[in-house]
């Protein structure tokens, strides 16, 4: 019976999914991408006690994902590492965390919120209008919509000096690899 | 086999010159495709494996994040691998990402979940689904289909270049052998085609020798060995040839000296013949007491008898003239055997009285055939003075007889006799079976005679022991073929 609810529950989403996913929510794509960036970025050993250490998925700001960023990342493991999702306030709470996504909340006293992050070694996201102005402040990756879809663009300087690598192959699918370096 | 065998010596070299190369080149070529057939599935199976290494660890973040384009892009690498007939990326729900077709017609074929990964053979391609993960989670699958049509067409144009190859050998197999008839067949057909000439009398034939291949080529030695002999053999023949002439033309000069001094000889004794018959004939009709007459008739007498020896070597000699210029013809007529023998016996009776010897004579009468008359009477004569001159003092048997087709006369004296080795050769010219100095003679009497039975179709035979006598037979047939 336990196995049957469990393939159902597997199943049933899939199938949900698979059909609509032209027309899949906004945050569950962005939750999904949020994911898919963890696997293409490498975060400095030390940054992880052990390698059963959690991976901290952090969420700034007002949660705009609903139920999705759950869904997403609900089996899955960074490499060895499992998942935590946390919900945070406050900017200093978030030095910890591996990948942060800055919510649109933050907007307004962004440049705070990046001054209190500086030399953090976090993957920081965010969905923000002004994409650029994210990156020129040290924001990693900018959430786009394009022709209803979501791209996004790469600062891959600011990801470098914060000790992270980011694979090229993600640098291939990405929209702009240099977000924030020149203002054309 | 039979047919290479029989055919003529440049087809058997043209044949071996073309077995041997299109042998080995064939067994090259077996070898090249065994080799290659057997390489294919290892290469093709790397080749694929690595293809699939290559585009999964490139098209993660492309599937991850759903960017066909990407994906298409990394597909589209799939150019330079010619094996690569299809290929095609799969996101986790199973739609297609992204696909490449080398003929740009065909898409990926959908995929069932879950799909086996892995590499397997499907008839001649090769099949292989391979998962794409990052950091241990899946994010996709690879398709890709290899065929083994790059593989048919390398042996395609390895047959190709091997029909090429062969021809050329074929070709130039045709152009070695002109090279090696020239060599080899055409100076051995020259050599069979000269000694047949000389085989048929033509002893000036000789063959080309190439100087410039010197003695070491065969066939060239067999030329110099073969013109070396012509050379000795015509040598030899012209030898014998004036050997013979010579010797020919002394035989000639000797019968014509023989003819010549017979006649010569003869043409005299015939007027001094006459003139002793009258110098007779005068003296029985002078008186006995003038002259002393009957002493000159002794003399007389005499002289006639020496002559008349004189007469019968000259006429021997003529005969053997007549016979080696082959002019001894018979005037064949009716005989009366017995009578010609009792003849002859009659004209020797004073002979055979002054021998000494005891005659019996056995001559029936009524024995009637062809003969020539004169010459079966000098066959008689000559056998009956050779029998008077080896056996004088003994006993002398002549016997005539006949069966139904011949006569037979036999002579049997018991004198000095012939060795079997003698025997052989008295029937010869000038050959005499006793010393020179002992018995007189030419030698001639029974060479003569045995022309003389010859030309009857007779035969003349002898049997003797030395020291115990012989016995000569003539049979003559009765009735002689005329020639």
């Amino acid at each position: 019976m336990k196995r049957r609810r469990a393939l159902l529950s597997v199943i049933v989403p899939l199938i949900w999914v698979s059909s609509v996913y032209a027309q899949a929510p906004e945050y569950q794509v962005k939750a999904a991408m949020l994911y898919n960036f963890a696997l293409f970025v490498e975060w400095p050993p030390a940054r992880f006690a052990s390698p059963k250490s959690p991976f901290l998925a952090c969420v700034l700001g007002t949660d705009p994902f609903g139920p999705w960023l759950k869904y997403e990342l609900r089996r899955a493991d960074i490499g060895t590492h499992p998942i935590q999702i946390r919900i945070l306030k406050n900017a200093r709470e978030a030095r910890n965390c591996h990948l942060l996504f800055i919510s649109r909340s933050e907007e307004k006293n962004l440049q705070t919120v990046m001054t209190e992050l500086q030399g953090a070694a976090a993957l920081i996201v965010s969905d923000v209008s002004n994409v650029r102005g994210f990156c020129r402040e040290g924001g990693m990756i900018g959430l786009i919509m394009q022709g209803g879809k979501v791209r996004f663009e790469l600062n891959g300087k600011a990801a470098d000096s914060a000790g992270l690598k980011i694979s090229s192959k993600l640098g291939r699918v990405a929209k702009n690899t240099k977000c924030g370096e020149d203002d054309s | 086999m039979i047919i290479f065998r029989r055919s003529s010596m440049r087809y058997k070299l043209l044949g071996i010159t073309l077995l041997g190369v299109l042998v080995s080149t064939l067994f090259v070529f077996i070898g090249i495709y065994i080799y290659e057939i057997a390489t294919y599935e290892k290469r093709i199976t790397q080749e694929m494996t690595e293809t699939a290494t290559f585009v999964s660890s490139n098209s993660g973040a492309a599937l991850a994040f759903k960017d066909s384009k990407t994906a298409q892009e990394i597909l589209a690498t799939m150019r330079a691998l010619p094996a690569v007939e299809l290929a095609a990326l799969y996101t986790l729900n199973g739609t297609v990402l992204a696909s490449y077709s080398r003929e740009d017609q065909k898409m990926g074929p959908p995929l069932a979940r879950p799909w086996p990964d892995g590499l397997r053979f499907k008839g001649r391609d090769l099949e292989l689904i391979w998962p794409v993960s990052e950091k241990g989670r899946h994010l996709g699958t690879l398709y890709l289909l290899g065929d083994t049509a790059t593989m048919r067409a390398r042996l395609m144009d390895y047959t190709g270049i091997l029909a090429v190859i062969l021809f050329a050998i074929t070709g130039s197999a045709f152009f070695l052998e002109r090279v090696l008839a020239s060599w080899i067949s055409i100076p051995v057909l020259r050599l069979s085609r000269a000694a047949g000439k000389i085989a048929s009398g033509d002893l000036s034939t000789r063959v080309p020798v190439d100087s410039q291949v010197g003695s070491k080529d065969e066939v060239n030695q067999l030329a110099e060995s073969f013109n070396h002999m012509s050379e000795e053999l015509s040598a030899l023949v012209n030898q014998e040839r004036e050997a013979r002439n010579d010797a020919e033309e002394a035989v000639r000069a000797r019968d014509d000296f023989l003819s010549i001094a017979a006649h010569e000889l003869k043409t005299p004794l015939t007027p001094m013949k006459m003139h002793l018959h009258i110098i007779k004939k005068y003296l029985k009709e002078i008186d006995a007491s003038v002259l002393r007459s009957k002493e000159l008739v002794e003399i007389i007498g005499k002289s006639d008898r020496q002559l008349e020896r004189i007469v019968r070597l000259v006429d021997d000699l003529l005969d053997v003239a007549r016979i080696t210029k082959g002019k001894l013809s018979l005037n064949l007529e009716q005989c009366d055997f017995g009578e010609l023998v009792r003849g002859v016996m009659e004209q020797y009776q004073e002979a055979v009285k002054s021998s000494g010897c005891t005659l019996t004579l056995e001559v029936p009468d009524g024995i009637v055939g062809k003969c020539d008359r004169l010459r079966f009477e000098q066959v008689v004569v000559n056998l009956l003075t050779n029998a008077l001159k080896y056996g004088a003092n003994q006993p002398l048997a002549i016997r005539l007889s006949q069966d139904a087709e011949h006569v037979k006369l036999t002579v049997r004296d018991h004198g000095i006799g012939i060795s079997e080795v003698d025997q052989g050769k008295i029937f010869e010219r000038f050959a005499r079976a006793v010393p020179f100095t002992a018995y007189g003679g030419l030698g001639l009497g029974l060479y003569i005679s045995r022309q003389i039975v010859d030309a009857h179709h007779g035969k003349i035979s002898v049997e003797s022991q030395s020291g115990k006598g012989s016995i000569f037979t003539v049979e003559i047939p009765l009735k002689p073929r005329l020639q």
